[in-house]
């Protein structure tokens, strides 16, 4: 019996992956619901196997998620108010029933005089937030580019007309800005990916991609250990990027 | 190990900002009632709050902790579902979801259970498995998922965090890279065929034409060891 309980146990890590078949799934949590032991296996594993999600290169969601999902998420917290009805009256007068009549044309108005302005309310709210957003997004850009320790240089390339990067490396915060010109929007199965050159090695970082005129401003943190870094240098790869640049379109060096 | 965890991106054209972006814009697109009352005072401190405080108060409705916790793992949940489902506008419906269900069912959250990254990963990566089997894409997509970690995974751009987040988060990230990559392949392979395919220990073992005793073994070796390697990880998480 102990021996079955011990083979029961052992299958802790792979309940915590969902990964058990379901008759093993059946024995496992008719114990698991008697063993407080077992569940802490259980929950130890299960944090074993979320923290597998920092086992996958991060992605970079659209810049229109956060707003798509402040669409889903807007008024689904408070609780819809329930307005008691009034209990009826036996009878009515005609009187009554006009004043009733007029009473409620006379709510009807209010009522759709404060929709309208709830409604304009929420479209000022929903502008004001845009606006204070895009505010918020601009100081921070600005925080960094004007920082008394920023080294500020460009990547740029031997042809004429090639598109250029201003770079902005705040050293004190370690956040790099990356201003791109007349960089021609990546095919869809391509993308554009930045690079630290690291001791004459090429370091990869962030891909991303510019807009219809060719501008784009990326920001992001840089490497943790930054010793040993003496320029940077952005490719166009595909779409995903790479481990090492394929082609390089632009190259630079810190000043 | 690839640097490509180094960090956060925004993306911005012409003058126009838009998101995806650092700590500093933790404020993000508040309500301007919210604006008033809360960016002067919690909000401003968002980026000292711990996920779970921050969770609390997206139980409470408050919409820049939300906006903090996308901030800081919207990035990694995107990757773990792309991975799984090989789609980038699916991966995106499902940190949509994900997302929306912290926002309405935050207080099912038991943080004597484990970490926020691990609920909201949980959430995330069950998701995206129902859409991998909703589509009939199984086959295809996890042999992609667990090739991509055996032949080396493209290196991604990261959405931005607070600098001091980012780092930790970093380190976090290479340090659960490198249990993995210090696990014999026959272990770290079985476990990414669960993880990313989804795939029950039997149908592992018909895969990998292994007898079903030696994945089994293999599956729990290998989560000790990386239980083992990562306990420092997410010791003060559980009760």
């Amino acid at each position: 019996m102990s021996t079955d309980r011990e083979q029961i146990r052992e299958l802790a890590a792979a309940y915590a992956l969902n990964a058990l078949d379901p008759d093993d799934k059946q024995r496992f949590e008719e114990l698991l619901s008697s063993s407080p032991d077992l569940q802490r296996d259980v929950d130890e594993y299960r944090e074993v196997s979320g923290l597998l999600a920092l086992s996958s290169p991060e992605r970079m969601p659209g810049s229109a998620l956060w707003e798509q999902l402040r669409e889903r998420t807007a008024g689904t917290a408070a609780p819809t108010q329930v307005v008691p009805m009034m209990k009826q009256p036996q009878q009515f007068s005609r009187l009554a029933w006009a004043a009733a009549v007029a009473g409620i044309l006379v709510a009807a108005g209010f009522w759709l005089r404060s929709r309208e302005l709830s409604q304009d309310v929420a479209t000022r709210d929903a502008e004001l937030a845009r606006v204070a957003g895009e505010l918020n997004e601009r100081d921070a850009l600005i925080d960094q580019v004007l920082g008394s320790n920023t080294s500020v240089f460009t990547l740029a390339s031997a042809e004429e007309t090639a598109p250029t990067v201003r770079v902005y490396w705040n050293r004190d915060t370690n956040v790099w800005v990356l201003r791109a010109f007349n960089l021609t929007p990546a095919d869809p199965n391509r993308t554009y990916q930045f690079w630290f050159i690291r001791d004459g090695a090429a370091v990869p970082s962030v891909t991303f991609n510019s807009e219809a005129d060719g501008n784009a401003t990326v920001r992001l943190a840089g490497p943790a250990n930054t010793v040993g870094i003496t320029g940077a240098a952005v490719s166009e790869e595909p779409a995903g990027g790479s481990q090492q640049p394929t082609t390089v379109v632009l190259i630079g060096q810190v000043e | 190990m690839v640097d490509s965890t180094c960090g956060a991106i925004l993306l911005a054209v012409g003058s126009a900002v838009y998101c995806g972006d650092l700590p500093m814009t933790v404020h993000g697109s508040p309500k301007p009632r919210d604006l008033l009352f809360v960016v002067g005072e919690r909000a401003a401190q968002s980026t000292n709050l711990s996920d779970g405080e921050l969770l609390g108060d997206v139980e409470r409705g408050q919409e820049y902790a939300l906006r903090t916790l996308y901030d800081r793992h919207a990035s990694t949940l995107l990757g773990v579902a792309y991975r799984i489902l090989g789609e980038h506008a699916d991966a995106e419906e499902v940190v949509l979801e994900t997302f929306t269900q912290a926002w309405r069912q935050a207080a099912s959250y038991d943080k004597t259970r484990g970490s926020v990254i691990a609920w909201l990963s949980t959430i995330a990566r069950s998701r995206a498995l129902d859409l991998m089997r909703a589509a009939t894409r199984r086959a295809r997509t996890r042999v992609d998922a667990v090739q991509g970690v055996v032949d080396g995974p493209p290196a991604m751009g990261n959405v931005g965090r607070e600098p001091d987040y980012a780092a930790e988060q970093n380190e976090r990230r290479q340090r659960v890279q490198t249990a993995l990559a210090d696990l014999p392949d026959d272990q770290r392979k079985a476990i990414e065929l669960a993880y990313y395919g989804g795939m029950s220990q039997s149908e592992i073992a018909h895969h990998l034409n292994e007898p079903l005793g030696t994945v089994k073994t293999r599956i729990r070796s290998g989560m000790m060891k990386l239980r083992d390697a990562l306990r420092s990880l997410y010791g003060d998480s559980l009760a």
